[in-house]
């Protein structure tokens, strides 16, 4: 007399079975009989089959972006590109805090350069015809730094800072512009002092809320 | 007792038990600092509104309401310096955790204010101000002497009867509101908010009002004594107000784009000047 | 940006890239590793590094595999060191685990409920979160993530048996915790 498979036995074979393999005849007459078993297969492939859906279901805190990107800058894995012509980088370097220059010398002295620079023609911006638009201008990499800074210690700012650095981009590229059409013009060249102005109040609002 | 008695009970028992914590949960606390007629006091709040007020006498009372206990106030006092400031503790979070200030002060204090969010406002002071806030609206009033510096982000600012203040105020996106405001020195700038300006432009002083790309207005009455340059860019401008011609100017008027102009004897300059925002000038 | 587009920005040392390649991948990298410690904090650091270690070598990335499999392999390993060096169990050794872990008990012959209705994942994540450390991370590498037997046994440094057996209690815990929070949920609803 042929011995049906035990509970045990079944239970021995599970694995095979709810990772889709093969059912043999005594293990199906086994899982017809026997309620227990076959409930037991069910539940396991459930839990088998809605496993998956755990694999994307987190997300991380804005930190671990900031922080690696930090790092990644640390280490030169993340290279600022180089652009011709970008007087914030006369004023600030990667370690801003304590090199920040004087709003009056630093904007003063972009008036200067932006004047040398239209009497021996236009600046990048007019010749090539990339003008941002007034909202959505770009960030350069200080800008980014500066807004890891700001999500670092007041996270909930950083929309208001990241909004606000592109107004103030835009106000420089359109002065910039200005300037570069009526090199003569010293209304252009007051216009661009204040673009400018406006952007270093940005970075001091930043820096001077980090903590003391 | 029916059952709609016990109902109204049991809602009246529930509110009155949420009150409590509620009362519970915010702090309420005062401190008072004696000192000179002119002390300085620094406010630095992290999130939360600040008003500044007069008091009476040589006290600074510091009132402040804590709305979670994931904030902390220091208060120090080193001679006429009184520094107010919160810090948040860890985890903190800004929507909950602020601390609502009201400051009473000697009316011939110098003031710095500084939140992130609320609003910071002053009335009735003679002393310098200082406010600066990201988020912040802010509003002072009938302030008189000294001077007024202003920095938000994105917060509006309104100036109402300030009177030979020397005042900057300037903001990236927030709205510009002034109100029978004059002074020796008045400069105000918005990048993409409006500017309005609605006064005399009195005391012979210089104005200037500039933006990017915001809309400028000015009303002045009849009697202004002004000397007036208005230019755009790339917006229009437009002139309501009879002005006379001026004899020497370094802007050359363009139909639409910049006028120039004198009112009375010419007293106060002005300069409404944006790159592509409107220019209205228009007469009370 | 596609992510060919993206690992190729990268590669010339792109921000905007770098941030695009991290979003992409992000949810998988932190699940992984919040399921494998069970520490959102300790998830959070290994998240960063197993990032960190890729992008230090992505210019090395030549495409022969897919890219996402990279990043997989490579946060496995950055979460088994970290689960080795603070000496937790990443899977026990022992093929036979009696009083070892915390093993199902089968009551053959008891009345044995099934779980009435789907799982749905919440219910399912709260009670991985609920194994203990050995047996999740075997469910963990396998169930959740995809990986075979002989992947495990070589990651894990266990023979296959084990990562078979050990899978398969896995599973019959997870049952049990389910059909207890169930029965705890009944219970408190009819309270």
């Amino acid at each position: 007399m042929k011995v049906m498979l035990s509970c045990k036995q079944f239970e021995d074979l599970l694995p095979d079975l709810v990772d889709g393999g093969e059912w043999s005849a005594d293990q199906r007459v086994h899982g017809q009989s026997c309620s227990r078993c076959s409930t037991l297969v069910e539940d396991l492939r459930q839990i088998v089959q809605e496993a998956p859906q755990l694999a994307a279901m987190d997300e991380p805190s804005p930190r671990v972006w900031l922080e690696l990107r930090k790092s990644l800058v640390a280490e030169g894995i993340i290279r600022p590109h180089a652009k011709p012509g970008r007087l914030m980088d006369f004023f600030f370097t990667p370690r801003w805090r304590p090199v920040l220059v004087p709003l009056g010398a630093a904007a003063a002295l972009a008036i200067v350069l932006v004047a040398h620079r239209s009497d021996s023609g236009p600046v990048n911006g007019a010749q090539n015809g990339a003008v941002a638009p007034a909202n959505v201008a770009a960030l350069d990499d200080e800008d980014l730094q500066l807004l890891d800074e700001v999500s670092s210690k007041t996270p909930s700012l950083r929309a208001t800072y990241e909004d606000n650095l592109r107004n103030a981009n835009a106000y420089i590229q359109d002065a910039k512009d200005s300037v570069a059409r009526n090199p003569d013009s010293n209304d252009a060249r007051d216009q661009l002092m204040l673009a400018y102005n406006e952007k270093t109040m940005v970075y001091e609002m930043a820096i001077n809320r980090s903590p003391r | 007792m029916s059952s709609s008695q016990r109902a109204t009970q049991c809602i009246v028992l529930t509110a009155a038990v949420l009150a409590a914590s509620l009362a519970a949960a915010q702090t309420q606390q005062e401190k008072r600092f004696n000192c000179g007629p002119r002390p300085t006091v620094s406010v630095i709040n992290e999130y939360g509104p600040v008003a500044v007020h007069p008091g009476p006498g040589n006290v600074v009372v510091v009132r402040y309401i804590l709305h979670s206990d994931k904030v902390e106030v220091d208060l120090s006092q080193s001679g006429d310096r009184i520094t107010v400031e919160s810090h948040l503790l860890q985890g903190s979070n800004s929507d909950r955790d602020q601390v609502d200030y009201e400051i009473l002060l000697p009316a011939g204090s110098n003031v710095m204010v500084h939140s992130n969010s609320g609003l910071l406002s002053a009335e009735n002071l003679r002393g310098d101000i200082s406010v600066e806030g990201a988020a912040t609206p802010v509003d002072l009033r009938t302030i008189s002497e000294g001077h007024i510096h202003v920095k938000t982000l994105s917060g509006n600012i309104m100036l109402m009867d300030i009177r030979q203040v020397h005042v900057i105020a300037n903001t990236v996106s927030g709205d510009v509101t002034l109100k029978n405001v004059d002074g020796p020195l008045v400069e105000v700038s918005s990048n993409n908010g409006k500017i309005h300006y609605d006064g005399d432009f009195g005391g012979s002083g210089s104005y200037k009002l500039s933006s990017h790309t915001g809309d400028i207005e000015a009303m002045i009455p009849a009697t202004a004594s002004v000397d007036v340059t208005a230019s755009s860019d790339k917006g229009q401008v437009d002139n309501d107000f009879p002005l006379l011609p001026k004899q020497h100017s370094i802007t050359i008027p363009q139909k639409g784009h910049s006028f120039v102009g004198i009112a009375g004897r010419a007293a106060s300059s002005v300069l409404l000047r944006t790159f592509s925002g409107k220019i209205r000038l228009k007469q009370r | 940006m596609s992510e060919a587009e993206a690992i190729e920005r990268a590669q010339k040392g792109d921000g905007e890239a770098f941030e695009a390649l991290y979003s992409l991948h992000k949810r998988r990298v932190y699940s992984l590793c919040l399921r494998m410690t069970g520490n959102p904090t300790d998830a959070e650091d290994l998240a960063q590094e197993a990032f960190l270690q890729l992008f230090r070598k992505i210019a090395t990335f030549r495409g022969e595999s897919a890219f996402s499999t990279w990043l997989h392999r490579m946060t496995v390993n950055v979460v088994l060191m970290q689960l080795r060096k603070k000496s937790l169990p990443v899977v026990s050794l022992e093929e036979t685990t009696d009083g070892e872990e915390d093993s199902p008990k089968r009551d053959i012959g008891a009345d044995d409920l099934s779980l009435t209705g789907a799982i749905d994942r919440v219910e399912l994540n709260r009670a991985v979160e609920d194994l203990p450390p050995g047996y999740r991370s075997v469910f963990v590498l396998h169930d959740v993530e995809g990986f075979e037997h002989n992947e495990i046994a070589n990651m894990v440094g266990c023979s296959i048996g084990n990562s078979k057996s050990q899978l398969h209690k896995a599973r019959m815990k997870l049952r049990d915790i389910l059909k207890h929070q169930r029965a705890g949920k009944a219970q408190k609803r009819n309270a």
